[in-house]
């Protein structure tokens, strides 16, 4: 039976990693720590159900509240009465390819991101990605390429491919 | 495009790699503790609200007045209720009676010929000192719960002169028909088929013509 200690060191052992995996689906420190700490929080209340590898039941939990904190928050243009830096007509050279696929990065629904960060980032094959999302390996496998397919169309995606050439 | 899947596992491992604090098993267990803080209250508001709600089903009382239940329309032409109906063919004898009850907002109404003056106490206390014309009444006030009130009323002729006790102990009877009822307001009907309380009259005195809305109102 699973009991606190075994917790205890699940998240010794797994807490770095499952923030760097939450870290890149919110892009925010403070929220991939809360986003990790309320995920294995709910999965600790249900520690004793949980089978031999907690993983894919965290991830699980980790991928849902990402997704429904998605939902909830808003995502729209913030006023400043500070216009950002804008790059010169000339200056296509200082945004790099790395900017460019952050931005497209960001720019993705919720769980194309997530698809992508467990495939690239986890490397978790298709079959594992699917439990964790609650679909089939097909439907994480078309969503992959979706995803990559809008990396690649990005505005600021396409500028960084100019500028490589 | 250049972008490769390399590309792409190169920039998320870099991304990932920033500065950050960490998630030990101790803030995990803080969280806990919050969640499950903040479910008990949910959990308890969730109660609080459906016991307000049974309450208020099973005790309107406590939470407002409820309107009289619905009962035969013949029987409960009022929300008042007559405590005392008394009439009398004479006026100059003061007329004593005693009630009780748990009694609110009484109402003491006196219908007495033209001509005469109706002087009532309440508890010794008097309540009432008008001219009649029809339908008179008054509010009294409200009577005290279980406790026995007395009731006194006399008509004397409005020609009279004098002060109220001399009026009411001096005047010799004379032939006069009037009626004198009291009233509780108190929202309770009664019915053929619920219960009608000892003592207590019904129908009121709504009858066409009698009513006292349709007398001189106090002042």
């Amino acid at each position: 039976m699973r009991d606190r200690a075994d917790f205890e060191l699940y998240v010794e052992a797994r807490s770095a990693r499952l923030l760097r995996t939450a870290y890149l689906l919110c892009r925010d420190w403070p929220t991939a720590e809360d986003l990790v700490q309320t995920a294995l929080a709910k999965a600790w209340t249900a520690w004793r159900r949980v089978g031999a590898n907690p993983d894919p039941y965290v991830y699980r939990i980790l991928t849902n509240t990402h997704a429904s904190w998605w939902r909830r928050r808003w995502h729209g243009e913030v006023p400043t009465a500070e216009l950002p830096e804008r790059p010169h007509p000339g200056g296509l050279d200082d945004f790099g390819t790395r900017e460019a696929l952050r931005a497209a990065l960001v720019a993705l629904p919720a769980k194309q991101r997530a698809v992508i960060v467990l495939r690239y980032f986890d490397d978790l094959p298709d079959e594992a990605i699917g439990e964790i999302l609650d679909c089939s390996a097909a439907t994480v496998r078309s969503q992959a390429a979706r995803a990559l397919a809008k990396l690649r169309l990005h505005p600021a995606a396409g500028v960084a491919a100019r500028t490589e050439g | 495009m250049h972008l490769t899947e390399n590309d792409l596992r190169s920039l998320l491992a870099d991304d990932s790699g920033g500065w950050h604090r960490g998630v030990t098993a101790a803030d995990v267990h803080r969280r806990v503790r919050r969640l499950r803080a903040r479910r008990w209250r949910a959990w308890g508001s969730v109660a609080a609200t459906a016991g307000t709600v049974v309450a208020a089903t099973l005790l309107p009382g406590l939470f407002l007045r409820q309107p009289a239940p619905a009962g035969p329309a013949a029987d409960t032409p009022s929300r008042s209720v007559a405590v005392v109906a008394k009439s009398y063919p004479s006026g100059g004898v003061v007329q004593e009676f005693p009630f009780s009850g748990a009694l609110r907002d009484l109402v003491v109404a006196v219908r007495c010929p033209a001509g005469s003056r109706a002087l009532i106490w309440l508890n010794a206390k008097p309540v009432m000192d008008r001219s009649c014309a029809g339908w008179s009444w008054v509010s009294a006030g409200l009577g005290e719960v279980g406790r026995q009130n007395t009731l006194q009323a006399v008509i004397v002729p409005r020609s009279a002169e004098g002060d109220v006790e001399t009026l009411a102990l001096h005047t010799p009877p004379y032939a006069a028909e009037w009626e004198v009822r009291v009233l509780s307001m108190s929202g309770l009907a009664c019915g053929k088929d619920r219960g009608r309380p000892e003592g207590w009259v019904c129908p009121l005195i709504t009858q066409p013509g009698n009513s006292p809305s349709a007398g001189t109102g106090p002042g």
